[in-house]
Formats: structure tokens, C-alpha cells, sequence
């Protein structure tokens, strides 16, 4: 096995942009995830995959949080509060605003954010065990399995791989 | 293992023959000059190493991503996504809808993350690749060995009945009960017994992909492989390619100053249908046609959500069991497909409550997909960087197909069973019966509102017998170049309308044969 299957504790995101994900996770995740205090956990896997996101494509999203965050401060109604520090009423509508919004950019933002988040929210053991979604026990199941039932054709199909059968040569011109 | 965004700690071993790029300093001497190095390790350019090595060549494969095996693949999305495919499979072509496209970056290329399905090229489209484009030895009765080898090689056959889960019997019910015709699908695979995570890596080593195919094969005959290498671009001496430049890919400002160089008698460009032409137009070879990175087909596809009254448990059986091919000859194909619940709370539009509402039902959800063989062409520029920017405007009978095809697929969905379907139109409401249908009028849907992804690009160095329209000839050697062959999807004339896997990997095998042939010529 070459890769670890524990999370990495990559903590390159700047502190707000995780506060404000965290905050946007109370919003997109379905309920249960708040009630069970993921948000951190869900802003640790969305690292990973910015991580690998093109850093033109990570610096635009980046940009759009933050204009998302300072956005929430022209709303008088915000009483001058970012949308990270909105109440959960305030932070609901004020997202929604975005998600329906008739800036393309904007329902773009909205929609990349809440995909990112729940991507991760619903990777969390806690909301695969709440689906009854067992996908490691059913993967170990199936390939016993099949090594069970299987394993001398899958030995002779290895074995053929390294079984000599070149390429017949014929006599040809290159047309070009 | 070669670093890179997502990953955590180091290989413990790797087989030998492979190396990975940071580790240059360690390299052999002789891996630095070879016969012939092959660009990409996917379907294409591992499918030519291996008949290469096997006729006696020195061949070093040289691939961006990392090396990862069987073992490391789990149902984990978001780690997989970001450690197997191309930045982060968040890829775009740009145009109206703009479309995601996916692509894999790791050894074995896109047979890592693909479904396995494995059918052979229609033989309309080789006829038409040879009356049209005038290709040479390439229609039906010329291809045939080329695929019979390839699918002894990667054991292309039909699923075993005990795996088969009920995601696509779901859909086979649906169909046979609209009296459509509906097939068991062909994939390369061994005794698959379905775990429905081939997008993120068979983790069962069933699925018979470069990785676990072609890859022992070619290591087997002497080839070697470098993971995490960077091809920056193709050395020339005029107009012969001489080998690759290439940069260690990993953390960035480590590994930025790290450059090599691989000398070859031959290059092989086996980077895929975007890569390849950006590679090319890097280093500065030009088509006479002027139609290297035109002609960008990529199988539109859109999927749709059905939930039912009984359990489907989509991760329990086979990916693609079944394809529905009744409107074959419209170009259209349907599959049950299954998304992982991150995956599918991504996509659909919806959030909070609502999402978590729709997500209770993750165990009786079924994801079907329509596949539309393609009449519009896109562009591949290359962006800031000699980085690939793929362009592409859905056309006008293309949206109409994908509605189309939408409207088919719901409706073979309601006949099996199901109680609420999403389409994968912004602004069109649930689909509960019959009635709901005529809510996906083709010309009530803009192509703004339009959910299409695709894992199929094709067509941007397509060969053909005129230099004046095509960029490579029949057998993929690149006009006004010596010594450069290409070996992947972007070969093709025109969309094939199925899985392209097995298409690359016959013409890669039918190329490679035509190299060695002509070999002494050089």
C-alpha cells in the first residue's frame, strides 16, 4: 500500500477562509452535521482537495470567499458583520442570495462552495453510518470473494501476462 | 510514491523498473537515454510500451502522476480525486454550458479511474474514418486482431451474474419493459465482483486496468517507468524529436528548479486528448493542417437521480452492467452508473434540510447517465503557461439530444419503479410521473441551465491520409515531424459514440506494430 488512509493535517488555509467555511457548513450541510460538530472535520477534507485544485482555480475561489465574507458587511441588516459572525437566520438568507443570485459569478461561488463542502460533509464516518452506506465492508466482502471462488484464473490470467506473444511484423511503408 | 496535493507520507516500495522522478539523482545511467520514451502511461502509451519492450526496444515511460496500487484505493472521493485525477478533476471546457471533464494523472492514466467498459469501435465509424479521412488499414477486418489482442490482454468480457447489483437490473427491467434493446456490457475485467468504485480506483484489482494489465507486462519485457516527471517538452534536433525535458512534478517551490532530460530514437505522446496538443504546441511543432487542437468531440453526458420505494444499494454490484441501445443509432447510450453520497450531494442543487432530506434516500437512489455521441467540436488553446484550455459550445442538435436523452432515460426510470426523478436541468422541477415528462421540452431548456460533465475528449491531432486536414497520418506519426508518434484519443477523425478505452488501446497496439515495422526506415 503506498498512500495512508488517515486524514492529513494540512493547515495551509488562512484562519479566516476556515472560519468562514465552517460558518458556510452550518448553511449547505444538512442539519445532522452541526448537530454533530463536523464542521471542523468537513474543513479538513476540503483542504485536501484545494490542495489540488489548480492554483489559478484555488486563488479565484479564494477571492470569491473573501468577497463573499466582505460582501455580508454592506448589508445593514448584518449590523456590520461578516457572513462568517451572522447569526444562523442571517447566515441562511444571506447565502441563499447568493445561490439564486443573477450574477453568474456569484451562483458560481455558491455552488463550488456548498459542492466542496458537501463532498466532505457526507465522507464524514458519522454521515456514511447515518446512511447505513458500508462501502469498506462490502469492498472487503467482495474481494474475498472473489479470491475464494476465483483464484486460480486470476493466477493464470497474471501468469498470461508475462507469457511471450509479439506482435507479428509485416513488411509496410510509412505513407507519410 | 510521488508527492503531490492530497498525499500524506512516502511509498513504502515500488516494483521494480519503476522510479519516481524526485528520486533523478538515484536513476541509472541508462535510464536517461532509450530507444523510445513513451509520454503517459494510460491506455494508450502503456499499451504501446508493452508490445515495444516486448519486440526488444529500450522503452522508459515517463508519467506526471504518482504510482499507486491496488491496496491504496478506497471509497474515500475526495482523497482519491485528489491524489489520482488531474488537478483535482475540477478540469473545464469552458463554452455555454461551461462542461467538467475529468481526466487521470496517475500510473495507468485514465483506465485507474474509468468504468472498464471495453467495446470495440463501431464499424461504421472506421468506415467512415476511411472513406472520410481517408485512414489507411483501418477498417474492420484490419482492426480485428488489434482488438481481439487487446481484449485477451485485459480479459474483456461479460459480468458474472452473482455481482450484478440492482442499480442495473433496475435498468434493464426498465428497459425491457419499454420492449428497448438492452445489453450486458462488455468491460476488462477478471471476475469483477462489484464494489461500483472503479472512478477511484479498483479496489479489488478486477478491473483490468494499464495498471494492473499492461504495466506488469511492460515491466515484464524491460521497460521502465517514471512516476511524477513532468514532460515540459519534447527535444528537438529540426523537425526529429529527439526526447523529453521534463520537471519533477510535486511541491512546488522544492522541486521548481529540478529539471531532466530523457534522450530517445523515438518519442511516444500518449498524454490524452488535451495534454497532447499543448505538449506539442510547447514545442513548437505546427501542423500543417493548422488543425492541431481543433476538433475537441467529448461525449457530452448527463446523469439523473432516481429514488425508489426499494432498497438499490448502488455501491453492491458491477459498474455498468448493462447499456441501453436503443437509440444507438441517434447516438445515444444509457447506463446506471452510482455515485458515492459526496459525490452525489455535489451535484444535485440543493442544500441544508433539503439535501439532507433527499440524502435519506441514499440507499435507494439510483444514478443513470445518457451519453450523446457529439456533432459539435470544441477547441484546445494553450493558455498562459503552454498550459491546455479546452473551449466548447454545445450545439444546438447536441442540447436538443441531451434533453432528449434525459427524457428517455426518466422514462424508462418511472416503467422500473421509480418515484421521483431530478433531471439535470436548473430550473426543471422533480419528474413523478408521465405528466412531468413534458417538462423537458428541448426548446423550453436553455443550454445555460444544462449539468453536463464528460470523461471522453477526442479528436485534437486527428490522423488522417491529407496532411492538409489532418495533424498525423494513419498510424500517428505527427505531419512535418521525424520521429513522433502519437498514441491516444486525440487521433480519432470524429467521436466514436462508445467507451473509447479499448479504441486508444488497439490503435496504440496497431501504431506501435507500424514502429517496429518501419523501425530500420528511420
Amino acid at each position: 500500500m503506498t498512500a495512508g488512509a488517515e486524514w492529513p493535517a494540512r493547515r495551509h488555509l488562512p484562519a479566516r477562509i476556515r472560519k468562514l467555511l465552517e460558518s458556510l457548513a452550518r448553511v449547505v450541510c444538512p442539519p445532522e452535521a452541526a448537530e454533530l460538530g463536523l464542521e471542523p472535520g468537513i474543513v479538513a477534507r476540503v483542504e485536501t482537495v484545494l490542495a489540488a485544485l489548480p492554483g489559478p482555480m484555488r486563488a479565484g475561489l479564494f477571492a470569491g470567499l473573501a468577497a463573499y465574507e466582505a460582501g455580508a458587511l454592506l448589508d445593514p441588516a448584518h449590523r456590520g458583520k461578516p457572513a462568517s459572525a451572522l447569526s444562523p437566520a442571517q447566515a441562511e438568507a444571506y447565502f441563499q442570495r447568493w445561490w439564486t443570485s443573477r450574477l453568474l459569478l456569484r451562483r458560481e461561488l455558491a455552488k463550488n462552495a456548498k459542492g466542496l463542502l458537501c463532498l466532505a460533509c457526507y465522507e464524514m464516518p458519522e454521515m456514511k453510518e447515518a446512511l447505513n452506506y458500508t462501502p469498506e465492508a462490502w469492498i472487503a466482502r467482495a474481494k474475498t470473494r472473489r479470491l475464494a471462488r476465483y483464484a486460480p484464473e486470476v493466477r493464470a490470467h497474471e501468469a498470461a501476462l508475462a507469457k511471450p506473444d509479439p506482435l507479428p511484423v509485416f513488411n509496410s511503408q510509412r505513407e507519410s | 510514491m510521488t508527492p503531490g496535493a492530497g498525499e500524506t507520507k512516502r511509498a513504502a516500495a515500488l516494483p521494480p523498473g519503476v522510479s519516481r522522478g524526485e528520486d533523478a539523482a538515484d536513476w541509472p545511467p541508462d535510464l536517461r537515454r532509450c530507444d523510445v520514451v513513451v509520454i503517459g502511461s494510460g491506455a494508450g502509451g502503456m499499451t504501446a510500451a508493452a508490445e515495444l519492450a516486448e519486440a526488444g526496444f529500450d522503452v522508459v515511460v515517463v508519467e506526471e502522476g504518482g504510482y499507486r496500487e491496488t491496496g491504496d484505493f478506497t471509497a474515500e472521493p475526495s482523497q482519491m480525486v485528489s491524489s489520482l485525477y488531474r488537478d483535482g478533476g475540477a478540469t473545464m471546457a469552458l463554452g455555454n454550458p461551461p462542461i467538467l471533464y475529468q481526466e487521470g494523472r496517475t500510473v495507468g492514466g485514465s483506465t485507474v479511474i474509468n468504468g472498464g467498459m471495453s467495446w470495440r469501435t463501431p464499424e461504421r465509424v472506421l468506415e467512415d474514418w476511411h472513406r472520410r479521412s481517408g485512414v489507411d488499414r483501418i477498417r474492420m477486418r484490419d482492426m480485428e486482431p488489434y482488438f481481439d489482442r487487446v481484449e485477451r490482454r485485459i480479459h474483456v468480457s461479460h459480468q458474472d451474474e452473482e455481482s450484478i447489483g440492482r442499480d442495473s437490473e433496475l435498468l434493464r427491467l426498465g428497459a425491457e419493459r419499454k420492449g428497448w434493446d438492452v445489453i450486458p456490457n462488455l468491460r476488462g475485467q477478471l471476475h469483477c465482483p462489484g464494489s461500483n468504485n472503479c472512478a477511484f480506483g479498483c479496489p479489488t484489482g478486477a478491473k483490468q486496468s494499464a495498471l494492473v494489465s499492461y504495466l506488469p507486462r511492460a515491466l515484464h519485457f524491460g521497460a521502465r517507468v517514471i512516476s511524477g516527471l513532468r514532460v515540459t517538452r519534447i527535444l528537438r534536433d529540426g523537425k526529429r524529436a529527439v526526447g523529453i525535458e521534463g520537471k519533477v512534478a510535486g511541491p512546488r517551490r522544492a522541486r521548481r528548479a529540478q529539471k531532466l532530460e530523457i534522450r530517445a530514437d523515438l518519442v511516444i505522446l500518449a498524454a490524452g486528448a488535451t495534454q497532447s496538443p499543448a505538449l506539442l504546441t510547447r514545442s513548437g511543432f505546427r501542423a500543417p493542417s493548422r488543425q492541431l487542437g481543433r476538433n475537441l468531440s467529448l461525449h457530452p453526458n448527463a446523469k439523473v437521480v432516481a429514488v425508489y420505494d426499494e432498497d438499490v444499494r448502488g455501491w453492491e454490484g458491477v459498474h455498468q452492467a448493462y447499456q441501453v441501445r436503443e437509440f444507438e443509432d441517434e447516438g445515444l447510450l444509457f447506463a446506471a452508473i452510482n455515485l458515492p453520497p459526496g459525490v452525489l450531494a455535489m451535484s444535485v442543487p440543493r442544500y441544508g434540510a433539503e439535501l439532507g432530506e433527499l440524502l435519506q434516500d441514499y440507499a435507494r437512489t439510483l444514478v443513470a447517465g445518457v451519453l450523446v455521441e457529439d456533432t459539435s467540436v470544441g477547441r484546445l488553446l494553450t493558455g498562459p503557461g503552454g498550459w491546455p484550455l479546452a473551449t466548447y459550445q454545445l450545439g444546438d442538435r447536441d442540447a436538443h439530444q441531451i434533453v432528449r436523452g434525459v427524457r428517455l432515460l426518466c422514462d424508462l426510470l418511472l416503467e422500473s419503479g421509480a418515484r421521483r426523478i431530478l433531471p439535470p436541468f436548473e430550473g426543471v422541477g422533480e419528474i413523478r410521473d408521465r405528466a412531468d415528462l413534458d417538462a423537458l421540452d428541448p426548446r423550453r431548456i436553455p443550454k445555460s441551465a444544462m449539468e453536463v460533465v464528460t470523461v471522453h475528449l477526442m479528436g485534437t491531432a486527428r490522423m488522417g491520409k491529407d496532411r492538409s486536414e489532418a495533424v498525423c497520418d494513419s498510424f500517428g506519426w505527427v505531419y512535418d515531424s521525424d520521429r513522433l508518434m502519437i498514441c491516444d484519443a486525440s487521433l480519432f477523425p470524429s467521436p466514436i459514440g462508445v467507451n473509447p478505452a479499448e479504441t486508444v488501446q488497439a490503435l496504440a497496439t496497431r501504431n506501435a506494430q507500424h514502429a517496429i515495422e518501419t523501425w530500420t526506415e528511420r
